[in-house]
């Protein structure tokens, strides 16, 4: 018997009928996450509704060293959901239900399935939210933003969803289940939810979530504001950071994002700019007048074209329906297209966005920028068509070089798309062997045998049970005065 | 194998460090580290280590970077002089710290390793939030980076978020990638009757910046509720909050402001916000039943110290009571710590009680630590 027919047969009897998906058919609809270029056919799906049933299909796994993986809704965008050939595909999708509501202690207790906007939606008539808003918000999962410690636009004053989670529990890669913090706003000892953020699934599966509630703003503004380029642009953007002034959300799109928009969902940009910002202020009536007239201010010192100001909702969400349509959008000018996501120090956009055009013409690729300035969490798109050969690998090298451009800047190879399977091999350029080498000393205390997700973030784990040593060390240091009794 | 006298070190360089680390690891020698030393009171004493090191030789300011909001900086820079080099660009850093802590020379380093939090936790994002990136030297004299030092970031673990807090205990920080935030320019203070009142202006639409309850021993709880900002915004959410709450007044900075309780004894209790009125009104009774004086003060958003004792008569047994008192409220809503205590006291009453979570915590150690080598005794529930 395979280890995962034995998977099959411990569990099988223990699951609520349909619970378990053998079928090859079904099995190929969760091949792949929102980065469909890679895909993998799960041996088994387990659609869990309970932490019970996931400690179950988890020791089993353990029992018979078969690797699992998580998947909320799939809609990460580096793989990190991508199934294991010989492994088990766990679809949190189905524990989708709000378990409490607190408003006066300002939490919600969620399942990990819940989807992002439901929870918002289920506060807002109380006057709260839930704030991390990833724009896939309206279908991604809030486990899913856990594992990818996701942000979205207004991540610049409010933080990721790593600063909105309290407590959760844990189902361990042994099958354990453990409870982690609660409702109080901090614990004793390591912070175990701060490494669980952002782990893309790798540290165990997340079964229930405890996560604070925002109260929502008094007011809110919204501004479009047109530019001759990105340089104006970016350069507003810095001064409106130095003015003192946090602004929920800046946005950043160039002029073929802009067309791409524009052609997609027709959403009236300013004709003829090289550039556009949405800038979101919230919080007191009070505060958000006064900064806005600063905003307007610094933007026209940068000979900002039109500055449209959103009057109510409706405008409001027209001005966002352009930025938030924006990825697929492109669709309409490209038949391919690659979405990068890198960081960068926000005063280097300037010269970065100059260097990435530059990149784009060296391999003949077309590339759009859609951005959150505010932080300088670059999205650069990257145009292709496919059909024509060897234009897939210029744009993969386009991509590639852009992440090295972020690199050489200080920045990071992913702000908020995560490593998952697509970026792994790019985590050698960010850090040293050391530095993998003490993330996998983590890994080790959570999944001492490599089955929560593995192949994920990491280029090549390392074995458990050997922590890393240093070899060197041969002539200590005794300097005279520097290390007395040594 | 403690020695009666630690053997010192004072390193230059994280390389230096490394080395020192490096050696003490091949001979199996202890090792705890030193910034501004104003924190030795808090968390039980310890072991003796075989190597204190003194981080006051990496201090340097590597990076500032006003229009990033970022500061790079050795993690024995004196908080008191990078909030000055922020101030160049209008902007601040751990603002919270009280001046006694800065003026006696309190490090970035160790603000990091104690999580240190003040008031303006409501307006702010807490530390762990803002601190990027760290250099670590780990127990075998690994330096190891984690992180970055751009404001989002989340390519592998959050390494950073674990050395926050973990009080010398994983890992020797070495630098710090920290956020800034700009200075605002004015603030302004409304005093309030008790912690409802408190409690309704967390959820009002007056975005506080800090609401702070104090308690003096056998008095009445009282709310100071600070606003920052423009002059204008200041001045109109004052006016706000006096007209909309009944017995809202203007008020100035209290002189406890930031300070934590002074008695023998602090406990640290955490509750969920919506039980901190209980656990304000169950105070006084508290105080009948354990016949000491209990100051409590701390965040409404539910976090708080409890000074427990008089100078002059054992707290041990007070301590133990208000202790296990605590502890009978669910743990998924209160967790109760002792964070300053006489030794005695450490030794004779259960300081950290059930923490959720304990058995990874002791594997993470365990794996970064397999020697026990680093600040033993030093962290909670002996890591
Ligand atoms: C159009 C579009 C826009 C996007 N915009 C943003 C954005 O603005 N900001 C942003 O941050 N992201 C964005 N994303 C990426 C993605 O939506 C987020 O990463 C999201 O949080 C993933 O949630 P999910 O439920 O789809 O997770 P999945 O894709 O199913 O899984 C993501 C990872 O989480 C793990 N995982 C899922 N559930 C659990 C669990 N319960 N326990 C442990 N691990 C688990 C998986 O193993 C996997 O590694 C966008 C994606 C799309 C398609
Ligand atoms: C509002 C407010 C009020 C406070 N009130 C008090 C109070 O009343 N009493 C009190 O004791 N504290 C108080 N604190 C905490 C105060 O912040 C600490 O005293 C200070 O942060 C410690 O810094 P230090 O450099 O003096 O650390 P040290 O005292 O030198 O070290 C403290 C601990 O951190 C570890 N450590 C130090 N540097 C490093 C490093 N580089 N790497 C790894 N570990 C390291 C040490 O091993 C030690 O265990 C308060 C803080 C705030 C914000």
């Amino acid at each position: 018997m395979s280890r995962i027919e034995s998977v099959l047969e411990h569990i099988e009897p223990r699951l609520p009928a349909g619970a378990i998906v053998t079928d090859e058919t079904e099995r190929k609809t969760y091949e792949c996450d929102g980065l469909a270029v890679h895909r993998t056919v799960p041996a088994l799906v387990v659609r869990v509704t309970s932490t019970a049933e996931v400690a179950l299909a988890v020791r089993a796994c353990h029992e018979f060293d078969v690797p699992f993986v998580a998947r909320g809704s799939g809609t990460g965008l580096s793989g990190g959901a991508q199934p294991h050939a010989e492994g088990v595909l766990i679809v949190m999708a189905t524990m989708r239900d709000i378990l409490d509501i607190d408003l006066i202690a300002q939490r919600a207790v969620v399942q990990p399935g819940v989807i992002n906007l439901d929870l918002s939606n289920e506060a807002n008539p109380d006057g709260y939210y839930f704030a991390p808003d990833p724009s896939s918000q309206s279908v991604c999962s809030i486990g899913g933003n856990v594992a990818e410690n996701s942000g979205g636009a207004h991540c610049l004053k409010y933080g990721f969803t790593t600063n909105h989670v309290t407590g959760c529990t844990l189902v361990t890669a042994q099958g354990e289940i453990v409870e982690i913090g609660g409702q109080a706003p901090e614990y004793p000892g390591y912070d175990l939810l701060g490494v669980l953020c952002g782990s893309e699934g790798t540290l165990g599966i997340v079964t229930e979530v405890t996560v604070r509630l925002t109260r929502l703003p008094e007011a809110v503004e919204t501004l479009l504001i047109g530019f001759d380029s990105t340089d104006a642009a970016g350069e507003a953007v810095s001064d409106i950071i130095s003015a003192g002034i946090m602004p929920a959300a800046i946005e950043m799109m160039d002029a073929l994002a802009i067309e791409a928009a524009e052609k997609a969902v027709a959403c009236n940009y300013p004709e003829g700019a090289g550039a556009v910002l949405v800038v979101e202020l919230d919080g007191p009536a009070i505060d958000v007048e006064l900064e806005r007239e600063t905003v307007i201010a610094r933007a026209r010192d940068h000979h900002a074209g039109e500055i449209r100001v959103a009057v109510d909702d409706v405008e409001r969400g027209l001005i966002w329906k352009g930025r938030k349509s924006a990825f697929a959008a492109v669709g309409r000018i490209s038949p391919d297209y690659i979405v990068q996501d890198g960081v960068i120090p926000r005063s280097r956009l300037g010269p970065v966005l100059a260097s990435i055009s530059t990149i784009a013409e060296e391999c003949g690729v077309r590339v759009a920028n859609v951005f959150h300035a505010g932080d300088g969490n670059l999205h650069p798109l990257v145009l292709f068509d496919g059909a024509l050969e060897g234009q897939a690998e210029l744009a993969e090298t386009a991509s590639g070089r852009i992440l090295d451009l972020c690199l050489s800047e200080g920045g990071s190879i992913t702000g908020e798309h995560g490593v998952g399977s697509d970026k792994a091999k790019f985590m050698p350029r960010m850090f040293t062997n050391e530095d993998l080498d003490t993330m996998q000393i983590l890994r080790c205390a959570f999944d001492p045998s490599h089955l929560s997700n593995p192949g994920k973030v990491f280029p090549t784990p390392r074995l458990c049970g050997e922590p890393p040593r240093r070899t060197s060390g041969e002539h200590p240091l005794q300097t005279a005065g520097k290390a007395e009794l040594f | 194998m403690t020695e009666a006298r630690p053997g010192f070190a004072r390193p230059d360089s994280v390389e230096e460090l490394s080395e020192l680390m490096t050696g003490a690891h091949r001979d199996g020698r202890s090792v705890a580290v030193c910034g501004g030393g104003t924190a030795f009171d808090d968390h039980p004493p310890g072991r003796t280590p075989n190597l204190l090191i003194d981080m006051g030789g990496l201090d340097q300011v590597i990076e500032h970077s006003p229009g990033d909001l970022i500061l790079v900086a050795g993690a024995g820079a004196a908080i008191s002089e990078l909030n000055r080099v922020a101030g160049t660009g209008g902007q601040e850093l751990l603002p919270d710290f009280p001046a006694d802590r800065t003026d006696s020379g309190a490090t970035l380093g160790g603000a990091i390793a104690t999580r240190a939090v003040g008031p303006r936790r409501i307006g702010r994002l807490p530390l762990r939030e803002v601190v990027l990136g760290v250099t670590v030297v780990l127990a075998d004299g690994t330096i190891a980076r984690a992180g970055g030092k751009v404001v989002k970031n989340v390519a592998g673990y959050d390494l950073a978020k674990l050395m926050t807090g973990s009080w010398g205990t994983l890992g020797i920080i070495a630098d710090v990638a920290i956020r800034l935030y700009p200075k605002p320019q004015t603030e302004g203070f409304v005093e309030l009757p008790g912690a409802e009142a408190a409690l309704e202006v967390l959820g009002s639409q007056v975005a506080p910046s800090a609401v702070e309850i104090d308690r003096s021993p056998g008095g009445r709880a009282s709310a100071v509720v600070m606003v920052e900002g423009l002059p204008e915004s200041v001045e109109s959410r004052t006016a706000r909050m006096v007209d909309t709450f009944p017995g809202a007044a203007p008020g100035v900075r209290p002189s406890w402001w930031s300070r934590r309780a002074q008695a023998p004894v602090t406990i640290r209790a955490s509750v969920s916000p919506a039980l901190v009125p209980e656990l304000v009104a169950q105070i006084s009774q508290l105080e009948d039943t354990i016949g000491h004086p209990i100051q409590l003060r701390g965040s409404a958003m539910g976090v708080f110290d409890l000074g427990i004792g008089a100078a002059d008569a054992d707290p041990t047994i007070a301590t133990r009571v208000v202790l296990e008192h605590l502890r009978s409220w669910s743990r998924r809503q209160l967790s109760a710590t002792l964070l300053c205590a006489p030794a005695a006291v450490w030794d004779e009453v259960d300081a950290w009680g059930e923490v959720p979570g304990f058995g990874l915590m002791r594997t993470i150690k365990d794996q970064f630590d397999p020697d026990g080598l680093l600040s033993p005794g030093r962290g909670i529930g002996g890591l």
